[in-house]
């Protein structure tokens, strides 16, 4: 679905990213891991359109989607929830997810997701008419998913949402995403510092540093990977 | 006349010129929100639109109020052209470039202003300017009340956009966060452009509203600049009740100081305000974001 190849992304004269190549096949969760500073949300943003690459192709269901604008990947299917939720603080609960089905005009069936996002997360349901700058840090991340979910992705790029987030929210927004990509078939590629909930749900997972893949293998391979093991799970 | 007459005289002429800078200040606002810049020339936008609709309304014949009409969509594409030629070139390239291109394009504006209309000062001729109505000693013309009736309507109107339709949306979402509004596929290319000829129509209408009350002068756009800027330090950035507030707020305070202690002082007191407040608070009266 996702064909990432000899990609490179340069900040100035530095690489942020080098020679990365990366796929993600259809209903596959995927996850990058790796330190901070190591390259994953320049991964993202490059990806989705945020920023533009240097040299190498980025393919989408067969179509290459290097160097066009964020707005049109978005179109495509390609949903990403931003590093730090990038939620709209001075809009409603409701108006963000609404915000999320910007490009479709069904009402019925933007109706129905908004129904399913509101099962997933209740709270979201009680918080409609609230300012989302109000929401505490996992109800944000909870809204901005919800967000991506009302966009209905093809494919879901998740930037670190366990990030700032008590162990039991992250535990349990761990099972949300499982349960979507396990349930409802959704493809996932997942960027997160917490190794351990990364390596436990994925399927795939390479390892990213200093802006290169040094790793590649089965989620669980990686569990065991002794390198993987003492870098990043402190054992 | 009695002091309490004075008074309420004073009140009533100024909320019909604050009534224009609240329309001069949503305009700013918004072109200020999406496209995080410091417009310059968004004061010139309100004077070539009290000529427009100058000209439309003397050259070409018109009625006073379709000059107006015709003038909102002229101003709009006004803005669109200055966005596409000195503003979107610009996009990215730091904070300071696009201020000074827009400096550049205000003091253009300017000088074609000056060419085409030069020599003597125009006013607008309206038969509402002979229709006073006066009560408990106070007394206003009919065009005073048109036109801030006007100014209201489409500043309500402006905000229903804003709140209600999933254009308006839309902007406010680019205004919020531009990167999450690309990533749920809005453009922000062409919510730019939207926002920037939204916002010259909206300071031309005004320019369009103020003709009949106060003689048009090629100079007036950096003064109404000025203005739109205390407006937004009064009411806050990006907030368009913020900007009611405080276009009310300014246009009472230019009333009361030049009815009561001198016009030609008006300035002067309204530019050590500027002063004050950013010294006392620097994010504005009522303001959360700061003005950088």
């Amino acid at each position: 679905m996702l064909e990432i190849n000899d990609l490179y992304v340069y900040y100035g004269p530095m690489a942020a990213l080098k020679r990365v190549s990366i796929s993600v096949a259809e209903g596959e969760l995927v996850t990058v891991i790796g330190a901070n500073g190591a390259g994953k949300t320049t991964l993202l943003n490059t990806i989705s359109g945020l920023l533009e690459s240097d040299r190498g192709i980025i393919e989408f269901m067969g179509r290459n989607i290097t160097g066009m604008s964020a707005h049109s990947i978005t179109k495509l299917g390609i949903i990403q929830i931003p590093e730090g939720r990038g939620v709209f603080p001075e809009m409603t609960v409701l108006e963000n997810l609404e915000m999320g089905a910007y490009l479709f005009q069904d009402r019925k069936a933007i109706r129905q997701t908004l129904e399913q996002v509101y099962s997933l997360f209740p709270i979201l349901e009680q918080r409609r008419r609230q300012m989302a700058g109000t929401l505490s840090g996992g109800e944000q991340q909870m809204l901005a998913i919800g967000r991506g979910l009302m966009s209905r992705p093809k494919l879901l790029l998740l930037d670190e949402p366990s990030q700032g987030l008590s162990p039991l929210l992250v535990q349990s927004l761990g099972k949300t995403i499982e349960g979507l990509h396990k349930n409802e078939g959704l493809t996932v590629l997942l960027v997160e510092q917490n190794v351990q909930m990364a390596l436990e749900m994925a399927d795939r997972g390479y390892v990213l540093q200093s802006g290169e893949v040094i790793l590649e293998d089965k989620a669980s391979a990686l569990l065991d990977n002794q390198a993987v093991k003492e870098a990043y799970l402190g054992v | 006349m009695d002091l309490g007459s004075m008074l309420l005289q004073q009140f009533v002429n100024g909320l019909s010129l604050g009534s224009i800078y609240v329309l001069l200040a949503v305009g700013f606002t918004l072109s200020m929100g999406v496209l995080k810049i410091l417009n310059i020339a968004h004061g010139e936008f309100y004077m070539l639109g009290g000529y427009l609709t100058f000209s439309l309304w003397s050259l070409a014949g018109l009625g006073y109020w379709p000059a107006v009409i015709l003038t909102i969509p002229a101003m709009f594409l006004v803005g669109a052209i200055v966005h596409l030629v000195g503003i979107r070139p610009l996009h990215g390239k730091g904070f300071l470039a696009p201020i000074l291109s827009t400096l550049a394009i205000a003091f253009l504006i300017e000088s074609i202003a000056f060419l085409v209309w030069p020599g003597t000062i125009r006013l607008i001729e309206t038969p509402h300017n002979a229709v006073v109505y006066s009560f408990a000693g106070v007394s206003f013309t009919e065009q005073r009340l048109l036109t801030f009736i006007a100014a209201m309507v489409l500043t309500a109107a402006l905000y229903f956009f804003l709140q209600r339709t999933k254009l308006g949306k839309a902007l406010r979402a680019t205004s919020q966060n531009e990167d999450s509004a690309e990533l749920v596929g809005i453009s922000g290319g062409a919510m730019r452009l939207f926002a920037m000829g939204l916002s010259a129509a909206l300071a031309g209408a005004a320019g369009g509203l103020i003709g009949p009350l106060f003689s048009l002068s090629p100079a007036m756009g950096m003064q109404a600049l000025f203005r739109a800027l205390i407006v937004v330090l009064l009411g806050g950035l990006g907030s368009i009740l913020g900007a009611v507030v405080g276009g009310l707020l300014l246009g009472l305070f230019e009333a009361f100081f030049g009815g009561l202690v001198s016009a030609s002082w008006t300035p002067v007191a309204m530019f050590a305000m500027i002063i004050v407040i950013l010294a006392v608070r620097p994010r504005g009266l009522f303001g959360r974001e700061e003005l950088d």
